[in-house]
């Protein structure tokens, strides 16, 4: 597919999952993922770390998209919002592990259009990252994530209301992003 | 964590939002509003207002504050954004100051070399260097909130520029205020107080819009 005609197909999904549409949010999210995936590894390959250290990024990439979806403008192509959040998310990653780098953005718009489907081994230090949580949003991100329970059953099994889970899972998210943060300052 | 699952998290959390611009739109009003109410409890319009309004160099000062406050304010919602290019936004941070400049050339002109210090100098500098960055708590504040679901690349020129805009603002309200309309006494005051609202933008950005 050519570059302009996936990111056509992405803004379109994207659009209609700030709207509130799910499931086009869980189809533009799984049709980046191997794009990012590629990048990620890449970058990876280049300075020698592990590539099976690349999810990290990856699922990085992927908060930060949800997080800040709010300062994509639909009225804009989507590709140069996506580069520069990948390029940003990547540097950071990197200069986390030592590497100090620049990464011109054209760069980045030029490995999105690559792709890579290959499968990998997740990962991601669950037990680190769930660490870094507090309770509720401990138990919340296990269920809903991991046993892959809805809301409405997680909130019925802690004895919450749906939207105080829906809060808590949201904070959860932050939190996430804030341990990435604060791995980057310790080291 | 699986990615896959990571995903299936992100996907129930969610919900639709304000976008960026609604934010900072209202985050600009409330701004706007704490600065003018602080402003009309506290202190409000100079007494001769009536008289001052028929004056050039009164009405000027609000040509010069409210450009301030538009052109940094166009430029801070456009840096919350990635990939959107600054290059059309940032010369317009530089036609407050130009017509401030051009503005004193004038007065220098038009007035005795001998009342220049005086001019300048006036009587209000106080009030100047501890209104403006006063009332630019509320704005400053409400600017970087609104901003926290944006993403500037760099959070404390972000924050830079959300002061320059709070700044703008808490000016335009003071300019109301204030007895002293030369340029002569905006150009050297004006900005001392408004670099101290920058730089206090400048730190609390580095920390707060951090993403």
């Amino acid at each position: 597919m050519q570059k302009s005609a996936r990111e056509k197909e992405w803004a379109e999904m994207m659009r209609a999952a700030v709207a509130g549409n799910t499931q086009a949010y869980r189809n533009v999210l799984a049709a980046m993922t191997p794009h990012l995936r590629a990048m990620a590894r890449r970058r990876c390959d280049q300075f020698g770390i592990p590539a099976s250290e690349a999810e990290d990024a990856v699922q990085e990439v992927l908060l930060t998209i949800h997080l800040k979806r709010g300062s994509w403008d639909v009225d804009r192509p989507i590709g140069p919002w996506l580069s520069t959040i990948v390029r940003n998310k990547l540097i950071d990653f990197l200069r986390k592990r030592g590497k100090h780098v620049v990464i011109p953005i054209h760069y980045v718009a030029a490995t999105l259009e690559m792709g890579d489907e290959s499968e990998i081994s997740d990962r991601l230090d669950v037990e680190k990252i769930l660490h870094g949580l507090k309770q509720p949003q401990r138990t919340i991100v296990r269920s809903i994530s991991m046993e892959g329970a809805s809301v409405r059953e997680t909130a019925a099994q802690l004895n919450m209301s749906e939207v105080a889970v829906r809060v808590s899972l949201h904070r959860a998210l932050k939190g996430l992003s804030a341990v990435y943060r604060s791995d980057h300052e310790n080291e | 964590m699986k990615t896959s699952e990571l995903i299936d998290l992100l996907v129930k959390d969610l919900r639709p939002e304000a976008t960026l611009n609604q934010r900072l739109a209202h985050a600009s009003i409330a701004g706007t509003l704490i600065a003018g109410i602080a402003f009309f409890s506290q202190l409000g319009f100079r007494d001769d207002i009536g008289d001052a309004m028929a004056t050039g160099r009164f009405l000027f000062k609000f040509v010069v504050t409210s450009t301030l406050a538009a052109s940094s304010a166009a430029m801070f919602f456009r840096m919350g954004k990635p990939g959107v290019s600054l290059g059309t936004v940032r010369p317009m941070l530089l036609l407050s100051p130009a017509l401030l400049i051009v503005a004193a050339l004038l007065e220098l002109s038009v007035t005795p070399t001998e009342t220049w210090i005086t001019r300048a100098v006036g009587q209000d500098a106080q009030n100047c260097l501890t209104t403006i960055p006063l009332l630019s708590v509320g704005p400053l504040v409400c600017l970087l909130y609104g901003m926290r679901r944006g993403a500037p690349g760099n959070p404390g020129i972000a924050g830079m520029i959300a002061g320059l805009a709070a700044a703008g603002i808490s000016a335009t309200f003071y300019a109301s205020n204030s007895d002293e309309d030369s340029p002569l006494f905006v150009l050297l005051w004006y900005p001392i107080a408004v670099a101290i609202v920058a730089l206090a933008g400048y730190l609390l950005g580095r920390r707060l819009l951090r993403w």
